[in-house]
Formats: structure tokens, sequence, C-alpha cells
């Protein structure tokens, strides 16, 4: 897989960059060390904010900031008429592919668009594929890895090393198998409660069964009841009375027509009186089937402790409108639009803590409800008290103002709900002692009736309609057996199904979890001596022994120093000075970056040594120019380092002349005018710098200038090769041009005495006598106090041309191609050519 | 499930997670097709909180679906 350097960015109209048709166009090289210097206020920022963008699709400075400052309409710059933001990254496969382009526009209305000049096919997807930790990184990049938690310490840096797709399916894993949301989720309790329902319900049938073939066959059904066999035994039973044999050749009760025995056994009776009797005897046979059990107090116990449970929770709560609130807050905390943590988007109040925690927690009380009414729900469906409860107030053999169905109906559609209250509960086990009442009375007026019926009718009759009776109650008991172990084993099967699911995504996450910890730990291991060598370097100190520590149950990251001043295991975030702080994130970062082998091979680091001093700083750089960084380091990353730091700039100035370095520096007058990079624009510069001065605008024409005067000095010096003092890229920023003007006399007037310096004796005098008098008198004494608005627009013009004429003094006119040319002399000795 | 899976150290991310995969299927194809189903609502994942409570119910409520329908899961299922 090709990976890509970063080699050119443009930017028009982004941040403080307007450059209205004219881009700020920036090269940089693969195999080289890239950096790039700006003065504070000069566009550097806008850059590396240009990079996010493209990259990341948003600029993190303006992600997180308030919603109010409405930071969505700072990315175009303010002052570019066209209010579109153009940002062009060109990248070099490092399989020597061809460059590919990819634009990022941002439209007015906010919207991004991306395309390729180049002709790529994907290239938003190829830009999604740059987005890695390792990418662009600035200090807050560094400060947050030692601030974070150790979980997100431990994410950051799975991502780092890579391995960021891991951690994101074992988050998933993990929350898919959380035990407690699972059962709720697969509603595998309530499942379980039904199942348990089905089977006492069950169990009730068959009590009725063994209860009607002791009354009818005087015989105890033992178990496993073999139900088929009894209703065939019933029905041969039956059959021995004369009046219902010719309905009994199939003597399997299960198919017996009852209306027809009844009619038959009427018709035996010549009257009315054995029908009623029947149907006293099936009345009496229901109303026992609705018995209360023992277990019933239990289960209304149950069902109330979830229902006050709820009522409790509830109670917790502040109403439904808050919890729109809060919902809503949460989901703007969640969405990116809102980036002060600790602000409430609702009131703009300022907490101690994240918001995030706080709503969280109001939302835990209402999930609490949620969870509780589950509950609920689930015991209310897998009663059996409940469902005889049900009958009860649905038996038309108990008189209709005892039973209350409508009250029972509202009941039981909010606990169906799961919204019935403690308060509900109550009544239904009211409903349920007022109707045990009418249930035992009704069948104490049964018993009596069918006793005076008994005594009326003959003997015989009366125990063929009471076989008939009882026959009846068994044949829809052994129905119901039936009817009930069916749906025993449909919910049994669902319940095995979601609890073998639930087994297996705990296995597979408990699996994926120890895995990922086996392989980050490993890699974190292999990273140690590289880390703690590159802290040592960079810090010069080897009395702090840094670690990381992962942990075996979690994602957690943990930052230990092994060793602290002859001390085992301290906390590195608690004891570190910032600039240590900041070195160990790092050197952990770099030796994590070394081994990924995504498609960015290029890393952009935006002033990540401010707080360090100036020892440090050189100390980093040279680790990562000497053994980070490409060309030192062929199958390293390309650097590419932004910087205001002065300090930094001198050493990037004396390692520009070197193969290995690519030096670039940005002026310009952002936000409103151009920014540009001197080597570049330096003509540039001096056209603007004329236009100004010539219209008298001396505070604007100043700067360029400067950047001119500074940009041709150093250009003689880089092409006639000057020896520089030693000490050259460390002074003072101030007195750039006096040093580069001392360098370049010092080293003419060395030559001039050992008789070996190729300048013409015009060109000699002319510099001595007029261009450097010139520009001492002229700029150096006024720049160099800081009162350069005194001169004159004029002046600066004639400063602008002595420099040109000094420049001109290390010429001399080449005709080796036929037309005649101005080159610079190879060295103050020799000409670059035979002329 | 026995846990004995471990991640290739030279493998890329991606290829890792395909080898975990296949670890699953040599334990339980059926379950390992839900579980694919339930990743694909999950991913790319949210933040911690409502969005990813309300994903989690998404996946939830398909692998449900999926195990009614199926009779994975069960000793005479897929």
């Amino acid at each position: 897989m090709a990976r890509y350097f970063l080699v050119g960015l443009d930017i028009e109209g982004f941040r403080g960059i307007n450059n209205e048709g004219d881009p700020l166009k920036l090269s940089f090289r693969a195999d080289r060390v890239n950096s790039l210097f700006a003065p504070n206020a000069q566009g550097k920022s806008s850059i590396f904010e240009a990079l996010c963008y493209a990259v990341h699709g948003y600029v993190p400075k303006l992600r997180d900031l308030p919603a109010a400052e409405r930071s969505s309409e700072y990315y175009a710059n303010r002052f570019h008429q066209g209010g579109t933001a153009t940002v062009v990254l060109s990248l070099a496969p490092d399989d020597g592919g061809p460059e590919i382009q990819a634009r990022v526009s941002r439209l007015a209305d906010g919207t991004r668009v991306v395309d390729s000049p180049s002709g790529h096919t994907d290239p938003d997807g190829l830009l999604r594929s740059l987005d890695t930790e390792a990418c662009l990184v600035d200090q807050r990049t560094f400060l947050r890895f030692v601030e974070d938690t150790p979980l997100e310490r431990g994410r950051s840096f799975a991502r780092l090393l890579g391995l960021g797709q891991l951690s994101e399916h074992r988050q998933a894993l993990e929350t898919l198998a959380h035990r407690r949301t699972l059962n709720a989720d697969l509603e595998i309790t309530t499942l379980e409660g039904q199942v348990r329902g089905a089977q006492d319900g069950v169990r009730a049938a068959e009590d009725r069964l063994r209860r009607e073939s002791l009354a009818l066959l005087n015989k105890t059904v033992g178990s496993p009841i073999d139900f088929r066999a009894l209703a065939i035994e019933v029905g041969v039973a039956l059959a021995q009375a004369e009046p219902l044999k010719p309905l009994l050749d199939d003597p399997d009760i299960r198919r017996v027509q009852w209306p027809r025995m009844r009619e038959a056994v009427r018709q035996a009776e010549q009257g009315d009186k054995q029908a009623t009797l029947v149907e006293t005897i099936r009345e009496i046979g229901s109303l026992e089937a609705l018995a209360s059990t023992p277990a019933d107090e239990g289960l209304q116990r149950t069902l109330r402790q979830a229902a006050d449970a709820r009522d409790q929770a509830l109670l917790r709560t502040q109403g439904p409108r808050l919890q729109k609130l809060y919902e809503i807050v949460w989901e703007i905390l969640e969405s990116g639009e809102w980036h002060d943590p600790n602000e409430c988007p609702a009131c703009n109040s300022r907490l101690a803590e994240p918001l995030k925690g706080h709503v969280d927690r109001h939302l835990a009380q209402y999930r609490e409800v949620v969870e509780r009414s589950a509950e609920i729900r689930a015991s209310w469906a897998s009663s059996p008290w409940v469902r005889r409860l049900r009958s009860l107030s649905d038996s038309p053999h108990l008189p209709l103002e005892k039973r209350e169905p409508t009250e029972f109906a509202t009941i039981a559609e909010r606990a169906s709900a799961g919204t019935a209250s403690a308060e509900d509960i109550d009544a239904a086990v009211a409903l349920a002692g007022t109707l045990e009442v009418e249930r035992a009375r009704a069948i104490e007026e049964r018993t009596a009736r069918r006793d005076q019926l008994r005594a009326e009718l003959p003997p015989s009759l009366v125990a063929l309609t009471e076989q008939v009776g009882h026959a009846e109650q068994l044949a829809h008991a052994i129905a119901d057996c039936g009817t009930g172990l069916q749906r025993e084993q449909d919910l049994a099967r669902r319940l095995e199904a979601r609890t073998t699911w639930a087994n297996f995504i705990q296995g597979a996450a408990e699996g994926f979890a120890e895995a990922e910890v086996r392989l980050s730990t490993a890699i974190t291991q292999t990273l140690a001596t590289q880390y703690q060598t590159l802290y040592g370097t960079i810090t010069n100190n080897p009395e702090i022994v840094p670690i990381l520590e992962k942990s075996s149950g979690s994602e957690d990251l943990r930052l230990v120093l092994k060793r602290f001043y002859g001390l085992p295991n301290l906390s590195a975030s608690t004891l570190l000075a910032e600039s240590y702080r900041n070195a160990l994130a790092i050197a952990i970062f770099f030796s994590a970056a070394l081994r990924d082998r995504g498609p960015a091979r290029f890393i952009v680091m935006d002033d990540v040594t401010s707080s360090f001093d100036a020892g440090h700083q050189f100390a980093l750089m040279e680790v990562l120019r000497t053994s980070i960084a490409r060309p030192a380091n062929p199958d390293g990353p390309q650097l590419i380092l932004l910087s205001h730091d002065g300090l930094l700039e001198k050493y990037f100035d004396r390692l520009s002349s070197e193969a290995q370095w690519h030096h670039q520096r940005i002026q310009g007058m952002p936000p409103r005018g151009n920014v540009l990079t001197q080597a570049q624009n330096a003509n540039r510069h001096r056209s603007t710098a004329e236009h100004f001065l010539r219209a008298g605008q001396v505070e604007q024409g100043e700067p360029l200038v400067r950047q001119y005067l500074e940009f041709k000095l150093q250009q003689v010096i880089r092409k006639v090769n000057i020896q520089v003092p030693f000490d050259f890229a460390v002074r003072d920023d101030r007195k750039q041009v006096q040093t580069c003007l001392d360098a370049i006399t010092t080293a003419v007037d060395l030559y001039r005495g050992a008789g070996r310096l190729v300048l013409e004796p015009a060109q000699v005098t002319a510099l001595h006598t007029q261009h450097v008098p010139a520009l001492l008198g002229n700029w150096l004494s006024h720049y160099a106090t800081g009162i350069t608005a005194s001169l004159s627009p004029h002046v600066l013009l004639g400063v602008l041309d002595t420099i040109d004429h000094l420049a001109e003094c290390f010429t001399y006119e080449c005709r080796c191609d036929g037309t005649p040319r101005r080159r610079f002399y190879r060295d103050l000795s020799t000409k670059d050519c035979g002329c | 499930m026995p846990t004995t899976f471990d991640f290739a150290p030279d493998r890329t991310p991606q290829e890792n997670i395909a080898l975990f995969f296949e670890y699953l299927e040599g334990q339980d194809p059926a379950l390992t097709a839900v579980l694919r189903e339930a990743l694909r609502e999950m991913l790319p994942l949210p933040e911690p909180g409502q969005e990813r409570n309300a994903r989690r119910s998404a996946a939830n409520a398909k692998v449900m679906a999926s195990l009614d329908s199926s009779g994975a899961g069960t000793s005479g299922g897929a």
C-alpha cells in the first residue's frame, strides 16, 4: 500500500489567509526535514488549521468554542470577496506513483466540497485515510496525552499505534455484552418470567386434571401424564352408560362434542334439571380452578415492590419536560457544536465539573424509571396470580358490581405498559381479596344447588351427569396442558437462544478484549526502550525513567515513572514539570508514530516546543533530524515543523543550506492582505513594497522592505558560499540585516586581503563606499532602534534600490549560451563558468 | 467460549478483526452472522452517551429479531 508525503499546500480565503486570486503556495520536500517559520500573526496557525480542516474536516480550536461563538462562520477569511475557503494538498505516493492533488473547498454556506484537480477518483476517501492521530500534532496533542484519564489515554494511544479500529471494536463488543442492558434489551428477565408463568399454567392444568380424574375414575394420576391413555380410559368409562355409548365410538374424550353429550343426558332424563346439574358442576369446576394459592402473596409482593421502586425512581426525576430538556442538552453536547464542556447550552451557566456528567446523572434517573417499568411489565405478564385475577374479573359467575372490570382493565393497562403505581397494585390486591370472597360464595351457592338437584334426580342419572361434567373438565384440563406445554416450549426456546447469545457475545467481548490487551501490551513493551532513550536524550536527565503500563482488565494506560531520582513507581502526571511532561509525550508519540504504517507518511508539528527552553528545543530538533525523520531515517516519516520561535528559526536557517533541510519563511499582512513565502515571492514583496511606498504608505511598506532586505542578503550569502560566524543562527532577530552585512563585508575583506577576491574592483568599491554605508545609514541605524516610522517613503525606495545594487556586486555577466545574463559568482574567489 | 484467540502483531487491524470473526465462526457460525449484523448498527462508534445507547438498543432489536426468526442460538437451531 502506497503511503503519502505532503509535497505542496495551496491556501486561499481560509482563516487569516486572504490571498484573493493569489493563493499562498507552500512546497515541502519528501526527502528533507521541512521547516516553516512565521513571526506572530503572520498566518502560521492558519496554515496548520487549513491542514486540519482538509484532513479532519474541522478545526479543533473552532470546534471547541462554545456554540454562541458561531465558530462555523469563521472558517472563511472575513475579507475574501468570494467567501470560499480553498485548501489544496499535493500528495506524493512513496511508491513513485504520480502526484495527487486533493482540493477541499468550504463554500459560503459552510458546505465542505472535496475534488481532485489531478483526477483522483476518491479524494475525500484519500483525505479521510490520512486522518490519524500521528498526522497533525500540536501542543494540545501532547498536553492531552499526559493529562487525559488513563482510559482516554489508552484509547488515543491505541489510535496512535494504528490500533484504533481494534479499540473501537472492543468498545462496541463491550457495549453489546453489557449484562444489565443486555437483559433489558433482549427482555431476558421478561422471558424468564413468561416461561415460569407458562410452567405454572401447566401445573395448574395438571392439578385440575388430577382432581377430575380422582373424581371420575377414583384414580390418582402419576407423572409424567400419558394424556392420550387417560383420555381414552375416561371415554371407555363413559361409554359404559347406554345414553352415551353411541357418541363414543372414538373413546378419546379430547375429540368429544360436549354439547351433544349433555343433550344425550338431558334426553335420558326427559327434562332440564340434568342440564342444570351439568352446568352447575361445570361452573363449580371452573370456579375451583381460580382458587388462590399460597404463592399468590409472594407474587403480589414482587409486583408491589417493582411498582414502589418505579414510584421512587419517578420521584427522583424532574418530569417529562425536563427529561426533554436534558435529552436536547445531551444531543447538543454530543453533536460537537458545543465546546465548553462545563457550560450549559440552555442557560450558559458554568459548572465546576463537565456538564456531561451532570446531565448523564439526570438522564440515568429517567433510565432507571424505564428499567423499573420493564420489571413491572415482566412481573405482570408472567404472574399466574394476575391471570387468575383477570379470569375472576371476567367471570360471568360472579356479580358484575363486585368484579369491577373497568377498574381492573385500567390497572391492567397501566401494568402492561409498566406504569402501574404501588397504589394500583394495592387496588388489584384488594380487588383480588373481594373476588376471592365472591368466588367462595359462588361455589357455596352452586354446591347447594348441585346437592338440591342431586336429591331431585334419579341417582343413576345424577351419577351419569356428574361423570359427564367431570369428564368435560378433564378434557379441558388436558387441552390446557397441551397448549401450556407448547407455549412453555416456545418461550423456553426463545429464552435459550437469547441466553446462548448473551453467553456468546460476552465470551466474544471478553476474548477480543484480552487479545487486544495482549497485543497492545506487547507493542507497548517493545516501544519502552525507544521512548525511554528518546526522553533521556531530550531532557538529558538520566534520573527519570518513564514507563507505560497497560491495564489487563481495561483499556487504561498509565504513565508511570519507573524511576524518579531513585524512587520507584511514581505518577508521571503528578510529578513532572510541564516541559518534562511535554518531552515525555513527544518521546512516546514518536516511538509509536514510527510504527505507524498508515497512509500518511508525514507528520506536521505546530509549535510543539513552546514549553521548552532553547537547550531542550535544540536537543529535540537534533534527535528528530538525526534519528527520527527522513532523510536520516530512510524508513521514517517526512517531518514538517511549523514555528514562530525566533531561536528555532536561527536553527532552521543554519540548516537550510544543507541538503537534508528545506526551510521556508512566510510573511505578509493577514488577515486583509496576502501571506507569501519569502523565497517564492521576494520580487512580489519588492513590487508590493514599492507600490505602498509610492503611495506614501510607509507603515505598510516597511515590513516588506525588511523582508526583501533579509532575503537578498541571505541569498548573497547562500549563492556565493560566504562563511558565517559560529553564532550567526542565534543572534537577535532584529539584528538580522546587520549580521548578514557583517558576514558579507568580513568575507570580502578576507578574500581581498588574501588576493583571491573575484569581484571586480568597481564592485568592491561600490560595495564599501556606497551600498553598505547607504544601508547602514538609511536602514540599520533606524530599524535597530525601532523608529522606522520616521523614514520617508523616498528613503525606503532608495533602500530597495541599494539592496539590488548590493546583490549585483556579487554577479558577473555570463555569455555561455550566447545571450548575456547576470550570474552569481560560484564563491568569492571563482566564477561559475569560464566567462 | 474459550479465550484462546490472539491477534497477530504483523497483521493490520482489519486483518486481525477478520481473523477474530473467522475464529468466532469456528465457535458458532449462526451467532457470528448475527454479531456481524449487530456491529453494522454499532459502528462507527459514537461517543458514550445517549446516541450510543440508541445504537445499542437498535442493534439488540436486530439481534432479537434474528434469533427469533432463524432459530440461531438454540440446540436445534440454524
